[in-house]
């Protein structure tokens, strides 16, 4: 693993909040190191509340941490520049309340810096590739979810990013399309990109990640290439972590 | 520079205007505006003076609507910030000063639009009665009245970013209601006056908008000359607490941490 260059690294990240009347500090994210190396799928493990979004909204520049840094292709994260090398797909997607879905693809395609005629192009490829022509002129919020979470992966890839970040990717997505969405992760890193990914569902992780990063209560657990899972497993290094996952 | 620099703002832009546009809100307002503009209008036709109590109330509802097209948008501004909406936004290459200058210009063409139709519907009102002549001040003070409305937008983006709503209604509607009377306070502050309340009276002078630079109403209903001096202060300021808005807008929101 250690041989591959890194791509997007959190360096010694730490996040708190202040809470309550006294706004006394919370840690949620404590002191965590995690590099996403270059053609390699990361896998984001952990329980309710270990920290994994919060991780992830770190690592694509949404929240500045306490401490630490965020680089992306050793460029820090919150520069702008860099970010179009980014794709990002939430767990929850919040879409504009009166937009189409063709009017918010041109949106964030433009904001992407995509010219009109590439953008055109990639929109219908995108349509037609997750099956979306029939939402194509329909406004968002009529949506279910797996069909927004459709169309966000089509926005998450929609200016050819190198890196993903994916926010429980395939909550909502029946198993049609769970089943395609791997193949698309496993298509991407085929073609030289990287992706980082948090799941609860350990057979995901195994099929698709080659790394894996355990997270509790805000720190990194351990972590481990994906061929030597079985050897935790068996040493009974790990298996309690897994049984709360499962 | 980036060369899709001004793309991206003007994207933002349009589409924060798209969305409001399409908001039943919209026509609500427009179709409120113009049933208490026709109240007036039948009150001025049976009032000694009617000409003046059509244009007064007029331009008094723009003032009213304008806080609370401002409020309104506001809030909505503040649930996007609150559901995370932006996200999507600020994880391209996109600037805060990107994004916050698309979120204000797009609030800005949103009031412009009600504004123009607002006008048109006033116009339309003011020309069915004969003893009405339009004359430059009209345009004028219609055109400050939007100024307002833009220094209002400008500091609702800004309190939108640390307050909740029933707050946020409150400050843009103090903020009215203070910058209208701005030079009382700073007459009062003249007063013999406890030095402490005279400073925070000077404190507040200064900290709030001049409202009343901006209010060209009398003048028009009563007659009179507005000297190029006075249009150019009146919109220096405007741009300069627009200026001041923004800034701190850009500031609060790269320091915000957001949860």
């Amino acid at each position: 693993m250690k041989t591959k260059k890194s791509i997007l690294k959190w360096d010694n990240i730490s996040y708190s909040i202040k809470s309550g009347f006294f706004r006394r500090n919370i840690n949620i994210i404590k002191n965590i190191n995690i590099d996403l190396e270059h053609n390699t799928i990361l896998g984001l493990v952990g329980a309710n509340g270990a920290g994994k979004t919060t991780t992830l909204h770190i690592g694509a520049g949404f929240i500045r941490p306490s401490t630490g840094t965020v680089t992306l292709f050793d460029t820090s994260i919150s520069e702008p520049s860099v970010k179009k090398r980014l794709g990002y797909l939430a767990e929850i997607q919040y879409p504009f309340k009166y937009l189409k879905l063709n009017e918010w693809l041109v949106m964030l395609g433009k904001l992407s810096g995509i010219n009109n005629i590439e953008l055109n192009r990639r929109i219908e490829l995108l349509v037609d590739i997750l099956e979306l022509q029939p939402l194509y002129k329909r406004g968002i919020s009529t949506f279910s979810k797996g069909q927004l979470q459709r169309a966000s992966l089509a926005q998450a890839i929609l200016h050819k990013p190198d890196v993903l970040i994916l926010d429980e990717p395939m909550s909502g997505l029946d198993t049609y399309w769970r089943h395609h969405f791997k193949s698309f992760l496993k298509y991407f890193k085929k073609n030289g990109g990287s992706a980082i990914f948090s799941s609860h569902v350990l057979t995901d992780i195994e099929e698709i990640a080659d790394y894996v990063v355990f997270i509790e209560s805000g720190n990194v657990k351990w972590q481990s290439e994906i061929s030597e899972l079985s050897d935790l497993i068996q040493q009974k290094i790990v298996e309690k972590d897994f049984a709360i996952l499962s | 520079m980036d060369k899709f620099f001004w793309t991206k703002i003007n994207t933002i832009a349009f589409n924060v205007w798209r969305e409001s546009i399409r908001d039943k809100a919209v026509t609500i307002l427009i179709s409120a505006f113009t049933i208490i503009l026709l109240f007036f209008h039948i009150m001025g036709s049976i009032s000694v003076n009617g000409d003046r109590l059509i244009q007064t109330s007029g331009l008094y509802i723009f003032g009213i609507f304008g806080v609370l097209v401002n409020i309104y948008l506001s809030v909505s501004f503040m649930q996007e910030i609150n559901a995370k909406r932006f996200y999507i936004i600020l994880v391209r290459p996109v600037s805060t000063f990107q994004f916050l200058a698309g979120k204000y210009i797009g609030m800005c063409m949103l009031l412009l639009t009600l504004f123009l139709l607002m006008s048109l519907i006033w116009f339309l009102f003011i020309l069915s009665n004969s003893f009405i002549q339009l004359t430059y001040l009209h345009a004028l003070t219609l055109f400050f009245i939007f100024a307002e409305w833009t220094i209002i937008a400008a500091a609702s983006v800004c309190f939108a970013l640390f307050t909740n709503p029933l707050l946020q209604s409150l400050i843009v509607v103090s903020l009215y209601f203070f910058g209208h009377h701005s030079n009382d306070i700073y007459l009062y502050a003249q007063t013999k006056v406890h030095i402490l309340t005279k400073q925070i009276l000077m404190g507040l002078y200064y900290s709030i908008p001049n409202l009343e630079l901006m209010n060209f109403r009398t003048i028009m209903l009563y007659g009179g000359d507005v000297e190029f001096k006075q249009i150019l202060s009146a919109l220096m300021i405007a741009l300069l607490w627009i200026a001041v808005f923004f800034t701190a807008s850009c500031t609060l929101f790269a320091k915000k941490r957001f949860a």
